[in-house]
This record gives structure tokens, C-alpha cells and sequence, in this order.
């Protein structure tokens, strides 16, 4: 700890802290641009000067590490002089267009000139002017207003991971750009929107749509990952107009997915599903829910069905909340039924209880990483965002999979090799662990079982734990652990998939092709979000009702002989167990579109009208409160049982736009997609 | 990319420590430059690729440098300082000339596609003012409108 | 330190001549050859210091002794700078010789280049040694090719002759240069903006702490000096430094190139005792040609002040001398102007210079210089009034020691001279919008 003085008021601050921070944690005001606390320090703006006694110039806060008895002064005359002339040269050549502008009411540089400016500008030349570019479907871009701050250049170098625009040109003529024609295609590029300080990034699909003071601003818990990044939505007239981070440095520190941020969009696709449907002849029509309910009840009530144990089969999301789910699984019971189904892409899992084992936030603690068989890019964006952070401190990150993945960070090692000789691998691994090894490294089996210790974590992707050659290795892993007390973490995809697994046995996640009396599949499409969708469409085949819960028409419906409208992420509420064992609650942000209902509500009824005991639940709150998680952490993988050693693995490749209903819906995140096959 | 251009970089590659490719990327663009006259589009992803850096760092160098050219500038590119040392000798002069006798502006290349004329800052020669180069290599000092002439004769 | 001011004070200021050290070589036949060098006793100097394993500390010492002082603008100590390297540090380190001169008016380095190129690696052997790095690169200014290629000449002839490489004269010390070549950008002179180029990089300042001694190329502890520096080590080694600093006046020790440029009769390079009086070295360059009078000097590059006629008369040329007048010694590019010169017009080209050539990265200089440029252009064609006079001033004020690197003052400077010296001149063309002088 230091001393030093600032405004003439004597505090004590950590060494190697900058001014700026000091400012910061004490509530003094220093105003900046180029400066980012999660971004390298650019320097480059010159609006943080400020005025410390002995030095001739004043110093940009941002770059300046205090030092002990230093005595810094915010608000002197010097200080303000500095803060004004800055303003003005900024401005010289910047548009006078707020009233038009979409940064406008929430545009720092706004905000400053008030604060800091002065009213007249002394600048009588015209102002330059900078060609605007196409930067794909996310980013809008109005480079007049750019004040090259450098943040978003920064961003995508830094925690995108890969350089995607630059500053072309010099001096005064430099302007933003991505390569000639080329978009930006980072899996987290929206968060340039949030960084530049002026209206010149601002997002395509939000463009002109709304002010910033018509919109409500409503909290929420992202769907798409297992991370559950915070979230604002900004609701005008019951529709979500955008989404923005919120931040929380545990999770998503200050930033967000693409698919986060833009699978609003997907509400009010027009496969939105209005009104309760029934299928008459080779088309659907519609009918009322109090129809539909009595439709159900005849089709599904225990006493006017001679139903046997297992007649009912459940195919249900990843993304199912814990009260959806606890529901589901108190009907299915109802049923005496085992033949439920969450997982979505990769089939059962051979983890007990798969999690990240600790926080997220420790990940960035650890020394070294091993990443075992993951697609982090496509599934988990923000977790990988921390690995290219660590990479970039120097740490050592290493890959071994058995696709070769570009994750855009500089790795260590790397190991790419099929699964079926993982097996090997790690026996050798421990070998050399076993042997102290500690000579020249020439293999990767030598060098990987250098950087194994006990400040090792080893994360594991999902793709690897549902696959049955894992229950091979997993026991030489253990054995590694044992060696050298590394640790491990499991990298679970979906929104719930912690949560469901604590709910149900996860791994007994099989169903049987048989004869069903009924099927219910909620909110999923089979032709994307089940493993092996032919099971599924033999079961349709075979079984006698058919009832699809989702928002959206899926892409096959004609075997469906029910069809009710569920809500959207958006219009739910309820709860999800992320990532690191974290029970999140989010409410409505909007209210239900068309006739649709919140999932719980239609079971909660659905329950009533077949006399399922215990459904008599007033708010969704009632639910939460009977559920009871407890957070497990764990020394050793945990697998389960054989049974399942059989099981037939199918292979996916994750891709970020299209992991679920939501998202798929989306029309900014599908013209992504469409520009990267065009390639 | 040719094997002769290749050879050329490699050997600049060969300056600097294995993993820090990027450091010859000034050098390879000016080879670039130096076979084709100008640096394409293609040009620059070429080095981009061959150099393992983003297209776009690439082009942040080729477009903050002075002496890279992103369009053709004709078989001769002439770049006349026009900087202090050179213009208190009288580089105006030779520059109204030049501009007279080809028939262009500053950055335009002549009818015949022979000349492209550059105004350029100091060249670090001023002891020779007023001066200018072609093609970025060959200098020529203590202009006069006779020697501008001769020049313009020998540039066949 | 005091101890070396102490053995200054009975130099003499007067019967200062031209004196070449790092110019040694440029009279003789094939000037650039190490054969040429060789017979002045090239290479001795880093034989003697390798073969008897002298102690750097020593070596720095002698240097700080001679009173060499950075001779790319600043002028810094050297021997205090060589001090900052940290010796027991572990991993690679880098020497780099700044051969990017860039600044109007200078050209003394491509002489040293191009004429003594040995002299130069040999001070660059020296500096290595001292400093223990084994990796150097001298980053030549992109608009002089020949001189290029002739040094990587002369590199390939030290090679070949054990001079550069492994294991030099046997002593089992390793040294490696290369040569970079610059590609038009005056910014890449400024150290920091010169690592960042040789790492592949738009050549953009980095803001300083951390200096290069502790983070420079590819983060690793980095020494930069000018040409003229590193070429003047060979010759304190071999005579001592205070040989040296008896060749120049107290606080300016040794010899100094002088690039004269301009309006007089024989431009070009002067390697002078500092001290030497103004006068002395403008007879030596012929005088202001054309037999016309001297109205003003710009005597160590656009980024020292400019200095009427009148006041440099009689000052002395050496760091003290020139800071005297309101000036100072910069690069040694001086600039003489005669009685015919318009300030508006050469104020103008010069600003257009550093608007040109501003990186573009901090706010005042990137807005400001264009904002500079644009006021003058203003006054040129007859269309300012008064107050953008004051207004000129203000901006240029408001860039001046607010930016990362040194180029926002050096914008400043000739804005602010020459308004302070030539204001009539000024006020004259916003009358008339045309020029005083013709
Ligand atoms: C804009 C700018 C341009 C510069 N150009 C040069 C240059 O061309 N050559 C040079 O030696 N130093 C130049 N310098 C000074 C260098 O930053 C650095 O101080 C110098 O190379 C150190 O060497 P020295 O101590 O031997 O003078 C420049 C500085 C600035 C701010
Ligand atoms: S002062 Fe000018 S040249 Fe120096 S860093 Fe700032 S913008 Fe770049
Ligand atoms: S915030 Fe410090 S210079 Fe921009």
C-alpha cells in the first residue's frame, strides 16, 4: 500500500495501480475514451489528463501507475484546460448529428462535451469525411463520428482473438475498416457496439428503431450457453428492441455472445406459432386452448387411458428451466414413465453430474488448461474469451481434440488425434508424470506432462463425455489426478444442462423405438437439437398422439396431432443452474405473444385437466422454492455405470448460430451464417 | 507468389527470431511492390498469407507507410521533395515544370502511362536539394530544369 | 557527474574547428571499404575490448567522461542511457541504431552510412559488448535505397571478416546486426514509434513508461541510439573520453555533424567542435549564397526553434550555446534562410510536414496539426484575420506536451518561433494576402 494525495485528500491504494483506477474505486470522475479496463491501454484519446505536482506535462490517468506521495489533481485549472482543449480537437471533425444519431442520450462523447467542452467551436474548415463500410449484418457503421479511440480494433485483437479491423491510413486520414470486403465474423463482435463511445459502430438491426429514453429496461438471464450471461433487454411497446450486457465480472464480466444479443430478433419470426392447433388431413387448424386442454385430457387422462409403465415419452430442450423440468418430471412419474430425453446434441453423457467444478471466474487462478475435445468456439464463447485472456498473461493453453478447431488463441500444445487413441495418450501422459519427468521435451505426450500440476485444470467438453470410448480413459485420467492433484472442470452446453442433471439421471437419457400411446416433444426441433433425429421420427411413426409444445413450427410437423404455443426465452420465466452450479431466476421481460403460454403454465394446467397430484402452483416462484439444488464439486470424474457403454455415438458439430429454436430464428444471426457458407 | 519474390523475403523472414515473422512485412511488401510497380489487393493477401499475419494488419502497414503505392503509378514513379531544405532551392520549379512538361497534377500518371509524379517529404539528402527519386530507389540531386529534361529523355 | 563538469570548465570556447571523427573516413578513396577503415585502426578498439574482456562498467564510465549526448534530437547522456539496460537481465536483448532520419534538413547519417559504415558497426560492437545484447538492427530511412543496400554491404563484409557473428575475435562473444529498411514515415525516427515498425507494425509511439530499456522490440530490454552516436564510440574508446570532451565545450562534448541545407552557397555536412561560433560555420559552408543576407536559421531542425538573423549572430554552437538564444542543437540540421525567404510560405510547408506525417493516434496532434495546417494555408491565400493569428497560437500550444511522443511539441515549435520572430510578416499577408518579402 501507498500513500498519495488526490484533490488534496490523502488515501492509501495498492501499488501498481493507474490513476484512473484509483479514480474509479474512490468515485472521482476522470473522464475518458480510448480507455477500456478489460482492453490493453491505448493511451490515445488525451481526455484522462491530468495535472500531478512536479511533472511539467500533465499525464493521461490510464497509462500513469501511481507512485507513492504523488498528488494528483481532477479538477485544477491546468486539469480542466487540458480536458477542454481535448474536447474541442475532437470535435473539430466530428458531426454535429446527435438528434439523428442512435448513440444519442447514451453517447459518452455527448456527454463529456457537456460536461467537460466548451459551448463554441473555433473550428471554421469543413470537417472530414470518411466513407462508411459493410461490416456484415450485426454492425452499422457511420465513421464521421469515429474518434479512433482504437477500442473496438483492440477488442477483437484481444479478446476476440483474432485482428478483424484495423486503423488504415494515418494521421488525420485513418479510418476503421475490416479487410477489403471482408465482414466481421467474430462469434462476439456486438460488443464492439457497446465499446465505441460514439454513435460510429452501432447495431444494424436495432438502427433507428427507437430512442434510448422510450425503452424499459428489463433484466435477464441469457438461454443460449451454460455460462447465463446477465443480460438487459430493452423492451418499447411489449417488444424487445435490443439486447445489451449486463455486467457481472463472475460470468460475462462486461460482455456478451452475438447469439445473446441478437436472438431477440427471432420473436416474432413468422413460424411463430398463434394459437393452439390440431391436425385435420395433412394440415393443421386452429382451436381453442380450452379445446386443446380437453383434447389432452381425453387423449392422456391415466383413467380413461390404459396406459402400462413407459407408454409416454418425453423429448425436452436443454434449455428446459428447472421448473419446466421439475414439472415434466413430476408427470412423467405421474406416467410411471422413464422415457425422457433432454439431451440435445450429442446424446447421453457418461459424467454423473457434469459441471465446471468451480467458478468461473478461478479459471483465469490456474497456471495451465487443458482443453479435452470441445467446440468452446461454437458452444461457450465467453469461457473461451477468458482462455485467450490467460494466453495472453502468458499462460499455457493446450488442446487436445480430435477435431482440429481454430480457437483463435495462441496455444501451447496442441494434439489432435481420433478419439479412439485418446486412450494412449493419456497413458503415456502418465507415464511420464509417473517417471517425474522432467528432462528436454520432444513429444507432446513429454511436454503436456510437463505442465501438469496441481494449478492444472482440465476442462472436458461435452462432445467427449457423451462419447462411450470416454469410460476407456476417463479411469487413467483419475490416475492423474491422483499423481498430480490437477483438477477438472466439464464444459456442459445448454442453458440447463447442470440443472437437468441434478433434476434427472442425465445419463439414463436413452428412450426406446417402441409403440408409444403418446409423445409430448418440447420446444426443440428434432431436425437439429436431437442427437439421433431418426429415433425420433420412427417414434412419431409409431406412436398413437403426438403433441409438439414450442413457439415455433418445427420443420416437419405432420405428425403432430396437437400443437400448443409455448413462449420464447423473452416472454418466459423461471430458473436455470449454470455452468458452476449457480441457480439464476429471471422473470418476463415481455408479455406472451399471441395466445402463446409459458411452458410451466401449460403443464401446470395440462397437469390439472389428467389430475396429476401436487399441480396446484399459483406462480412460478412456488415452483422454484421446492426446488432444493445443491451445489456438488468433485475430486475425481464421477462416471456412471456401464449400462450404456453400447450406446451409439453421434458426432455433431456445434454451430453458434443455430443451436437453438431462438437463434435459428434469428434473421441478423442467420445472414451470418448464409455469408460464411457463400465462402 | 513467385519463387524469386519468395526467395527475397525469406531472406529479410531470416532477420528476425522464428516466431516473429510480421517483422518483415514492410520488407516484403516493398518487394511486392518493387515486381508488380504497385501493391494489389491480391498483393497484400499474398503477403498476409505468406507471413501468417491478418489481412487487414497488413494493409494497416501498407496504407500507414508513404512510399507504398495501393494504385498503379506507371513505369516511373517520380517523387519529388518539396520539403523546406528543397524548397528554399527552388524545388517548386521543378515541380511546375515536371507537372508542365508531363501534363499532370501530383499523383496522376501521364497519358502515355510512363510517369506518375509523387509529392514527397524529406528524403534525408537535402545537401543535394532540390531532389527526387524514381521508383523509390534511384536519387537524383541538384535538379535544374536541364537536368529534369535529360532525365525525363533517359527514362525510356 | 559533477566531476566531469569540473574537467570542462577550463575548455576554450574559441578557435573551434571542423573535426571529423565520425566523418573520419569520408576524404579517403573507397571510403566505405573495411580495408579503408582498417588502415585508420578500424576494429581495434572492440579487438582490445574483447580480447582483454574490458569491464563494461569501465567502458560506460569513459563515456560518461567524453560527454557524448544522444545526437538524434534530444540529446540525452549516452553513458547514463547505456547504464538503464539491465545487464543481469537473462533473456534477449537488443540494440538498435536510429538511422531514421526523417526530420527536414537532416542527412548527416546517410554520410556515416554511406562513408563509414564500419565505423558505425564497430560502435554498434562496442555498444553491444557493454550492454551484453547479441542482436542489433539498424533501421535506415526508406527513402535512401543505395545507402541501403551499401550497408548491408558493409555488413556482409564484417561477416564475412569475423567481425560480425559468432564468436568474435575468438572471445566467444556473439553478435548479430541486421539492417530494416524504413518505408516513408518520419514518426518511425521516434524510438518507441521505430521498435513497433521493426516488430511489423504501423509505426505508432508507445507511451512511455515503459522505455524501451526495460520493454522495447518484441518486449524485451532494448537500447536505441542515433548513427552519430553509436560512430562516435570507437574513436572515446580509442582516445579516451576525455580527448573527446576536450574536442567540444562544457556540457557538449565532442565533435558534432552540422547538415547545412538551404540558402547557402556549399550545403552539406560539417562535422564541427561544439562550440564553434555560428559565424565560423556559415563562412565554412560558403555563406548565405547568391551574396544575399541572412534573415534567420533553423539550426538543429524544424523542431528547434528558428532563430533570427540577429540573435544567432552571435551565439555559439553547442547545447548551452543554442539553448542560450531560445533554441538548441536538435539533429544538427540546419537551415539557413536568406533575406528573400517568405516565413508564411516555408511556416506552411512545414506544417504541412507534421500534419502529414502525424501518426495519427492521439487526439492533439491528429486534429490539431490538421487544424494548424489548415489556419496558415488560411493566411496564405489573404482569407484569415487577426484573431486566427492568436488562434494559431492557442492550438498549437494546446497540442505542444499533451500527446504520447515528441512530435506534437515539434509541431508546435515552428508555429510558435516563427510567429514570435516574423509576426509582421504574418499580419501583412492576412492584410494583403500576399507576401512581405518577394
Ligand atoms: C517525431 C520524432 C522523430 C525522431 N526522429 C529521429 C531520427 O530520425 N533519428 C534519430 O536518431 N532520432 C530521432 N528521434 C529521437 C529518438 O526518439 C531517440 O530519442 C533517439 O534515437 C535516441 O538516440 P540518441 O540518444 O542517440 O539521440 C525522433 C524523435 C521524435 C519525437
Ligand atoms: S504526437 Fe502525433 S505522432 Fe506522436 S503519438 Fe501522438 S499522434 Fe502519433
Ligand atoms: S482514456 Fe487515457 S488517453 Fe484515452
Amino acid at each position: 500500500m501507498i500513500k498519495l494525495k488526490i484533490n488534496g485528500k490523502t488515501i492509501k491504494v495498492q501499488e501498481k495501480t493507474t490513476i484512473i483506477e484509483v479514480a474509479d474505486n474512490h468515485g472521482i470522475e476522470i473522464p475518458r475514451f480510448c480507455y477500456h479496463k478489460k482492453l490493453s491501454i491505448a493511451a490515445n484519446c488525451r481526455m484522462c489528463l491530468v495535472e500531478v505536482k512536479n511533472f511539467p506535462k500533465p499525464l493521461p490517468a490510464c497509462a500513469t501507475q501511481v507512485t507513492d506521495g504523488m498528488e494528483i489533481f481532477t479538477k485544477s485549472k491546468q486539469t480542466k484546460e487540458c480536458q477542454q482543449s481535448v474536447m474541442e480537437f475532437l470535435l473539430i471533425n466530428h458531426p454535429l448529428d446527435c438528434p439523428i444519431c442512435d448513440q444519442g442520450g447514451e453517447c459518452d462523447l455527448q456527454d463529456t462535451a457537456m460536461a467537460y467542452g466548451s459551448p463554441k467551436s473555433r473550428y471554421q474548415e469543413e470537417k472530414r469525411v470518411v466513407l462508411n463500410k459493410n461490416l456484415g449484418p450485426l454492425i452499422s457503421t457511420d465513421l464521421n463520428r469515429c474518434i479512433q479511440c482504437s477500442r473496438c480494433v483492440r477488442f477483437l485483437k484481444e479478446v476476440g482473438g483474432m485482428q478483424e479491423l484495423g486503423l488504415i491510413g494515418r494521421g488525420e486520414h485513418a479510418e476503421i475498416s475490416a479487410y477489403v470486403k471482408k465482414s466481421v465474423e467474430s462469434e462476439i463482435s456486438g460488443n464492439v457496439i457497446d465499446l465505441c463511445p460514439v454513435g460510429a459502430l452501432t447495431s444494424k438491426p436495432f438502427r433507428y428503431s427507437a430512442r434510448t429514453w422510450e425503452m424499459i429496461r428489463k433484466s435477464t438471464i441469457s438461454a443460449h450457453d451454460s455460462l447465463g450471461s446477465h443480460l438487459e433487454a430493452h423492451v418499447k411497446d411489449g417488444n424487445v428492441m435490443r439486447v445489451l450486457p449486463k455486467e457481472n465480472e463472475d460470468l460475462n464480466e462486461c460482455w456478451i455472445s452475438d447469439r445473446d444479443r441478437f436472438s431477440y430478433m427471432g420473436i416474432n419470426d413468422q413460424n411463430r406459432i398463434k394459437t393452439p392447433l390440431i391436425k385435420k388431413g395433412s394440415t393443421h387448424e386452429p382451436i381453442s386452448w380450452e379445446s386443446a386442454f380437453q383434447l389432452i385430457e381425453k387423449q392422456l387422462h391415466p383413467k380413461q387411458n390404459q396406459f402400462k409403465p413407459d407408454d409416454v415419452v418425453f423429448f425436452a430442450s436443454n434449455q428446459s428451466t428447472m421448473e419446466e423440468a421439475f414439472l415434466l418430471k413430476k408427470m412423467a412419474e405421474y406416467f410411471k414413465s422413464d422415457q425422457i430425453k433432454f439431451d440435445a446434441a450429442n446424446g447421453p453423457t457418461f459424467i454423473k453430474q457434469p459441471s465446471l467444478n468451480t467458478q468461473v471466474k478461478k479459471i483465469e487462478e490456474f497456471e495451465s488448461i487443458i482443453l479435452l475435445g470441445s467446440q468452446l468456439r461454437n458452444q461457450n464463447p465467453l469461457i473461451l474469451q477468458r482462455l485467450r485472456k490467460m494466453a495472453l498473461h502468458g499462460k499455457s493453453i493446450n488442446v487436445i481434440n480430435h477435431i482440429d478447431f481454430n480457437l483463435q488463441l495462441n496455444l501451447d500444445q496442441k494434439v489432435i488425434k481420433p478419439i479412439t487413441e485418446f486412450k494412449k495418450l493419456f497413458e503415456q501422459i502418465l507415464k511420464y508424470i509417473k517417471t517425474n519427468f522432467k528432462k528436454i521435451s520432444k513429444t507432446v505426450e513429454q511436454k503436456l506432462s510437463k505442465t501438469i500440476s496441481n494449478k492444472t485444470l482440465l476442462l472436458i467438453g461435452e462432445d467427449v463425455y457423451s462419447h462411450p470410448e470416454f469410460l476407456k480413459f476417463a479411469p487413467i485420467i483419475n490416475n492423474i489426478i491422483d499423481e498430480t492433484a490437477m483438477q477438472f472442470g466439464c464444459l456442459p452446453t445448454g442453458a440447463n444442462s447442470v440443472g437437468l442433471h441434478q433434476l434427472f439421471s442425465y445419463y439414463k437419457n436413452k428412450v426406446e423405438v417402441k409403440n408409444y400411446q403418446a409423445s409430448l416433444t418440447i420446444n426443440l426441433d428434432p431436425a437439429f437439437d436431437i442427437a439421433d433425429s431418426e429415433i425420433h421420427e420412427k417414434i412419431m411413426q409409431k406412436s398413437k398422439f403426438n403433441i409438439l409444445i414450442s413457439p415455433f413450427l418445427n420443420q416437419n410437423n405432420k405428425h403432430y396431432d396437437l400443437i400448443l404455443p409455448s413462449v420464447t426465452h423473452f416472454e418466459n420465466e423461471g430458473s436455470f443452474l449454470n455452468i458452476e452450479s449457480r441457480l439464476q431466476i429471471f422473470s418476463q421481460t415481455i408479455v406472451p405473444k399471441f395466445e402463446s403460454k409459458p411452458l410451466w403454465k401449460i403443464l401446470r394446467v395440462m397437469g390439472n385437466y389428467i389430475e396429476c397430484p401436487d399441480f396446484e402452483f399459483e406462480a412460478c416462484s412456488q415452483i422454484t422454492n421446492k426446488i432444493n439444488n445443491k451445489i456438488h464439486t468433485f475430486k475425481q470424474l464421477n462416471l456412471v455405470n456401464e449400462e450404456l457403454k453400447n450406446y451409439k455415438f453421434n458426432y455433431r458439430l456445434a454451430n453458434i448460430n443455430q443451436s437453438d429454436l431462438l437463434v435459428r430464428k434469428s434473421r441478423a444471426l442467420q445472414d451470418i451464417l448464409h455469408l460464411r457458407n457463400e465462402k | 507468389m513467385i519463387e524469386k519474390l519468395k526467395k527475397l523475403i525469406d531472406k529479410e523472414v531470416a532477420k528476425y527470431p522464428t516466431d516473429k515473422k510480421q517483422s518483415a512485412v514492410i520488407a516484403a511488401l516493398a518487394i511486392m511492390q518493387h515486381h508488380r510497380g504497385w501493391l494489389s489487393q491480391d498483393d497484400i493477401s499474398d503477403v498476409a498469407v505468406y507471413l501468417d499475419m491478418p489481412e487487414i494488419a497488413v494493409l494497416e502497414v501498407a496504407t500507414f507507410y508513404n512510399m507504398f503505392d495501393l494504385k498503379p503509378v506507371g513505369k516511373y514513379k517520380l517523387s519529388i521533395c518539396t520539403n523546406i531544405s528543397c524548397m528554399l532551392r527552388d524545388a517548386d520549379q521543378i515541380v511546375d515544370h515536371l507537372k508542365k512538361t508531363l501534363k499532370i497534377d501530383f499523383n496522376e500518371i501521364s497519358k502515355d502511362g510512363k510517369f506518375c509524379l509523387k509529392e514527397s517529404e524529406c528524403m534525408g539528402a537535402c545537401e543535394g536539394a532540390p531532389l527526387l527519386t524514381v521508383n523509390n530507389q534511384k536519387m537524383y540531386e541538384h535538379l535544374d530544369v536541364k537536368k529534369v529534361d535529360q532525365l525525363l529523355k533517359d527514362l525510356k | 557527474m559533477n566531476e566531469i563538469l569540473d574537467k570542462n570548465l577550463n575548455l576554450e570556447i574559441k578557435n573551434k574547428q571542423l573535426f571529423n571523427i565520425c566523418l573520419r573516413t569520408k576524404h579517403l578513396k573507397n571510403s566505405s571499404s573495411l580495408e579503408t577503415y582498417k588502415s585508420i585502426g578500424g576494429y581495434e578498439q572492440i579487438k582490445k575490448i574483447l580480447k582483454n574482456k574490458l569491464d563494461p562498467q569501465q567502458l560506460i564510465d569513459e563515456i560518461k567522461i567524453s560527454g557524448l549526448r544522444g545526437r538524434g534530437g534530444a540529446g540525452f547522456p549516452t553513458g547514463i542511457k547505456w547504464s538503464f539496460m539491465p545487464r543481469d537481465y537473462d533473456g534477449i536483448k537488443y540494440i538498435v541504431c536510429n538511422s531514421d532520419e526523417g526530420e527536414p534538413g537532416t542527412f548527416k547519417d546517410r554520410d556515416i552510412i554511406c562513408h563509414n559504415p564500419h565505423q558505425l558497426i564497430e560502435g554498434m560492437l562496442i555498444g553491444a559488448y557493454i550492454m551484453n545484447a547479441h542482436v542489433g538492427y539498424n533501421y535506415i530511412h526508406g527513402e535512401i535505397w543505395e545507402e541501403y543496400v551499401s550497408f548491408e554491404k558493409a555488413i556482409e563484409e564484417a561477416r564475412k571478416a569475423g567481425l560480425l557473428g559468432k564468436n568474435i575475435f575468438g572471445s566467444g562473444f556473439n553478435f548479430e546486426l541486421h539492417a530494416f529498411h524504413g518505408y516513408g514515415a518520419y514518426i518511425c525516427g521516434e524510438e518507441t514509434a521505430l521498435i513497433e515498425s521493426i516488430e511489423g507494425k504501423k509505426g505508432q509511439p508507445r507511451y512511455k513508461p515503459p522505455f524501451p530499456a526495460t520493454y522495447g522490440i518484441y518486449g524485451k530490454p532494448t537500447n536505441v541510439n542515433n548513427t552519430e552516436t553509436y560512430a562516435s564510440i570507437p574513436w572515446i574508446i580509442e582516445n579516451g573520453g576525455q580527448a573527446f570532451m576536450a574536442h567540444g565545450v562544457k556540457n557538449s562534448g565532442g565533435t558534432k555533424i552540422f547538415s547545412i541545407s538551404g540558402h547557402v552557397e556549399k550545403p552539406g555536412n560539417y562535422e564541427i567542435e561544439l562550440g564553434m561560433p555560428f559565424e565560423q560555420l556559415l563562412n565554412e559552408a560558403g555563406g548565405v549564397w547568391k551574396g544575399r543576407k541572412l534573415k534567420a536559421v533553423i539550426p538543429g531542425g524544424p523542431s528547434t526553434p528558428l532563430v533570427p538573423a540577429d540573435i544567432i549572430r552571435g551565439a555559439t554552437l553547442d547545447y548551452d550555446g543554442l539553448a542560450k538564444i531560445g533554441s538548441s542543437v536538435g539533429a544538427g540540421s540546419m537551415i539557413i534562410m536568406d533575406d528573400t525567404t517568405c516565413m508564411v510560405t516555408a511556416l506552411k510547408r512545414l506544417s504541412y510536414f507534421f500534419y502529414e506525417e502525424s501518426c495519427g493516434q492521439c487526439t492533439p496532434c491528429r486534429e490539431g496539426t490538421g487544424w494548424v495546417y489548415r489556419i496558415i494555408s488560411r493566411i496564405y491565400q489573404g482569407q484569415a484575420t487577426h484573431e486566427d493569428l492568436d488562434l494559431l497560437t492557442d492550438v498549437s500550444k494546446k497540442i505542444s506536451g499533451r500527446t504520447i511522443c515528441a512530435l506534437g511539441d515539434s509541431a508546435a515549435t515552428p508555429v510558435l518561433s516563427f510567429i514570435k520572430h516574423f509576426r509582421d510578416e504574418f499580419e501583412v499577408f492576412i492584410k494583403n494576402g500576399k507576401k512581405l518579402v518577394n
